[in-house]
């Protein structure tokens, strides 16, 4: 039976308020109830664009000017404003702190509940499901204000969920998530398309998660589809032409010259086992030190004080809140000159609290965090560094320059992109000369967020920059990929405390959550982190090229 | 605007009682004027908070209260023609003309200052213990426009304290020679409400809220025993301010010289209004806590 069809664009294109360029351009789209849709494209290329434009809110809330049509579910854009668009189609945005309105997360559930006309105890049950749905029911007394980025983004989905849309739309769902809860989300989201029959469209740039999911892919280019495809064709599209809309496992294949890339791990290792490859994984035992037993071993075989010439020390940090929550206990660490290191673990472990205390921002309750000199501390927000109505008023023309981003001195930071504004906020807390000293220490709190695989480039080139004139730099991500290249040493965090302190080999090719798509794929075999380096393995082992 | 989670019947009691509770403080404190009535009042507020968890919040807000406080004496003092003690003679100054300090001028301004002390701290003993999103509900159900107004307003508040922390965070992170001036600052977070509240406001017709009136039937919600406390405790204090008032117990008047009320009245009076006011607070069943 032919299924209806939940989306249609129609001749749909859409410029920015004073903009000259169309940011969707004559847009023909039509997405069958059911479908898994994900929308790919590199930064600027229209995905949120075309997420708000189907939710109804441009240009209706947007401002600009479209043309052509969008019908969700039988009801156009034009007539039904995002409220009415609401009544079929749940939305989630890029920042979930923008798109809460309540105080409570229960509160928050019940909202579009309640503004349906659902009685006390209809409401009451879709909280309750839709929370056990997403697994927030422990969250659901608990203030949005206190809840992290990655919680607030798990709520923000459920308040879309709790009324039961047909569509289900998201843009990039999974930015602000560990791996385990972005696993998780693209896990839930399966599940509500395959038993529940939502449709589902996400916009994301970490397609590996999805991919699996979909039935098709839809590339985005300078605001036209430039490839609408199942996952498989879409891959190899994408590793022909536009190698950054790709998965590394993607990468690894065509790395190393075998046909048809995978769209999942499993895939990929199936397709390894055929042609004759068996990983020979190492055991976690023989690599992983925690990270007292570093300390200890530091202390045996070296006669220098571990801290002695560090550009970061930290010793016995704890950080207490008044209501008794320890959101750090006890950490001791130290990073060296020139060294890069990785802090990961789960959203709320105290990757970012730990950060500011070594930025100097927050007052320990116990232990201390030294420096050896300048701190340069960006945060996951770094719009928030560029105060002013020109970027040129925030950020000197010299630095501009330097990051390339001298052409854009005249716009307000709020009309760069996402990738602009991170370049030009680290440029700012990087700078040195005119009486400024270099950084001795370089803090980046989730820096590829939200960032397409070039932008990604260019942070890896600045990270080595930076490292090579000799300033330590410590990177919170949530991107195994970014740690694998640019980190020596990955500190893995949980509870506030550190689990694992060592090298990046050893700590990301030994978990399931905490690795890197390649070291999966191959189970850990060599030590191979990324695509590359895999298909070098691959090579020795005479597979493939 | 925050909502807590408290441990008292402020946070047990439906919404719109806690409120009604915590209006008929503030009246109180805008009726009346004796000086020591007042003190009774804030007694009241501070033992409330105390009680309620929120003595943070009460500690946070007095370090803007008493400044304003402060400020309010001093302009008074300043601006004040009323009063024949005069404390101090600042002689001609241009556009004020002749400017003679009085106590009773003084007096006034202290009051008034009390005033705005005590008003504050009740209204951020209301915003940390009362159910806001609650109330929001409340209105919503009475006028569906006006009550997403309330809420984007409501939500703006944080959204901006969040927005200022960051870029203050920022500031500091940045060198010194390339950190924004302190009036950029406050300027780029002004400007920024505006894109602010279009967000508040396009999250909140996501949820459906733009559709016109919510009409959703409420259930039957029995009244509680701490929604009874409160509702007598508001009724008791009303009676209490009433009855001193009538009975001429808080009078007080610095016009010309001054005079206050001062007997069994007002000592029952300021011994009354706050056990009236924190009774209810100290039953503790069923608060959840």
């Amino acid at each position: 039976m032919e299924r209806r069809v939940a989306i249609e664009l129609t001749d749909f294109s859409y410029k920015h308020p004073d903009s000259s360029r169309k940011a969707l351009d004559g847009i023909n789209l039509s997405i069958r109830e059911g479908e898994f849709v994900v929308i790919a494209g590199e930064s600027g290329a229209g995905k949120s664009t075309l997420v708000r434009a189907i939710a109804g809110l441009a240009p209706a809330f947007d401002g600009g000017t479209a043309a052509g049509s969008i019908v969700v579910c039988g009801l156009n854009t034009r007539d039904n404003g995002p409220a009415g668009i609401a009544r079929v189609c749940g939305t989630v945005l890029q920042d979930p702190e923008r798109q809460v309105v309540m105080n409570t997360v229960r509160a928050e559930l019940a909202l579009p509940l309640e503004s349906r006309g659902n009685s006390d105890a209809s409401t009451a049950r879709g909280v309750e499901e839709v929370a056990l749905l997403l697994g927030i029911g422990d969250l659901l007394d608990r203030r949005l204000q206190d809840l992290s980025g990655g919680e607030l983004q798990r709520v923000s989905i459920a308040a879309a969920l709790a009324v039961r849309p047909a569509v289900l739309l998201l843009d990039e769902p999974t930015s602000q998530l560990d791996p385990v809860a972005a696993d998780d989300l693209a896990w839930s989201l399966r599940r509500l398309n395959e038993e529940q029959g939502i449709t589902v469209v996400v916009a994301e740039q970490r397609l590996e998660r999805l991919l699996p999911a979909a039935d098709r892919v839809l590339a985005l280019a300078d605001g036209a589809i430039a490839c609408d495809a199942g996952p498989e064709e879409f891959l190899r599209w994408g590793s022909a032409g536009a190698g950054s809309l790709s998965t590394p496992a993607a990468r690894l294949f065509v790395a190393s010259g075998l046909a048809d890339c995978p769209i999942s791990v499993k895939e990929a290792r199936a397709s390894l086992a055929r042609q004759g490859f068996t990983a020979v994984s190492p055991e976690p035992e023989e690599t992983l030190a925690s990270g007292s037993q570093r300390s200890r071993l530091v202390g045996r075989f070296s006669r220098k004080d571990p801290g002695a010439d560090a550009a970061l020390s930290i010793s016995g940090l704890w950080d207490e809140r008044p209501d008794g929550r320890a959101i750090l206990k006890g950490i001791d660490l130290t990073v060296e000159p020139g060294e890069v290191i990785a802090l990961m673990g789960r959203n709320g472990a105290g990757k970012s609290t730990l950060l500011r205390h070594a930025a100097g921002l927050l007052k320990p309750s116990r232990g201390k965090a030294a420096v050896s000199g300048r701190v340069a501390y960006l945060s996951q927000t770094p719009g928030a560094y560029l105060a002013g109505e020109r970027l040129g008023d925030c950020v000197p023309i010299e630095l501009l320059e330097e990051a390339g981003l001298a052409g854009l001195a005249d716009r307000h930071p709020r009309d760069l992109s996402g990738g602009e504004v991170q370049r030009a906020a680290l440029a700012l807390v990087t700078a040195s000369g005119s009486g400024v000293e270099p950084p001795a220490l370089v803090l980046l709190d989730e820096p590829t967020r939200g960032m397409d695989m070039g932008n990604a480039e260019g942070l890896l080139a600045r990270i080595s920059y930076h490292a090579s004139q000799g300033a330590a730099v410590v990177v919170a991500t949530h991107d195994p990929e970014l740690a694998a290249a640019a980190a020596q040493r990955t500190v893995l965090m949980g509870e506030g405390t550190l689990l694992v302190d060592a090298r990046s080999v050893d700590v990301l090719t030994g978990g399931w959550y905490f690795a890197t798509e390649t070291a999966r794929i191959l189970d850990g075999a060599g030590g191979a982190l990324l695509p590359q380096q895999g298909a070098d393995l691959l090579a020795a082992a005479g597979v493939g090229r | 605007m925050t909502s807590r989670t408290g441990t008292t019947a402020l946070s047990a009691a439906r919404a719109g009682v806690a409120a009604i509770w915590c209006g008929t403080l503030m009246a109180a404190a805008l009726t009346i004027d004796h000086p020591v009535g007042l003190f009774a009042l804030l007694a009241a507020v501070i033992w409330a908070g105390w009680l309620a968890g929120a003595g943070q919040q009460l500690r946070k807000a007095s370090r803007f209260a008493l400044p304003l406080a402060l400020m309010v004496v001093g302009v008074n003092a300043i601006v004040s023609r009323d009063g024949i003690t005069v404390i101090a003679r600042l002689g001609e100054i241009p556009v004020l003309g002749r400017l003679d300090i009085t106590l009773e001028g003084l007096v006034y301004g202290a009051v008034l200052g009390l005033r705005v002390v005590l008003v504050s701290l009740a209204a951020v003993l209301f915003t940390a213990v009362v159910d806001q999103d609650e109330l929001l509900g409340l209105v919503r159900r009475r006028s569906g426009r006006f009550g997403l107004a309330a809420s984007v307003a409501g939500r703006l508040m944080p959204l901006l304290a969040a927005d200022g922390a960051r870029m203050a965070e920022a500031r500091r992170a940045v060198p010194k020679t390339l950190a924004v001036s302190r009036f950029d600052l406050v300027s780029s977070i002004a400007t920024g409400a505006l894109d602010r509240a279009a967000d508040a406001a396009a999250a909140l017709e996501l949820r459906g809220l733009g559709e016109g009136p919510c009409l959703a039937p409420r259930a039957h919600r029995p009244w509680s025993r701490h929604d009874f406390g409160l509702l007598i405790s508001s009724m008791a204090c009303c009676a209490v301010v009433t009855a001193a008032l009538i009975g001429g117990w808080v009078d007080f008047q610095s016009a010309s010289s001054i005079r206050a009320a001062w007997g069994l009245g007002l000592a029952m009076t300021v011994v009354v209004l706050p056990l009236v006011l924190v009774a209810p607070l100290f039953e503790r069943r069923g608060v959840g806590g």
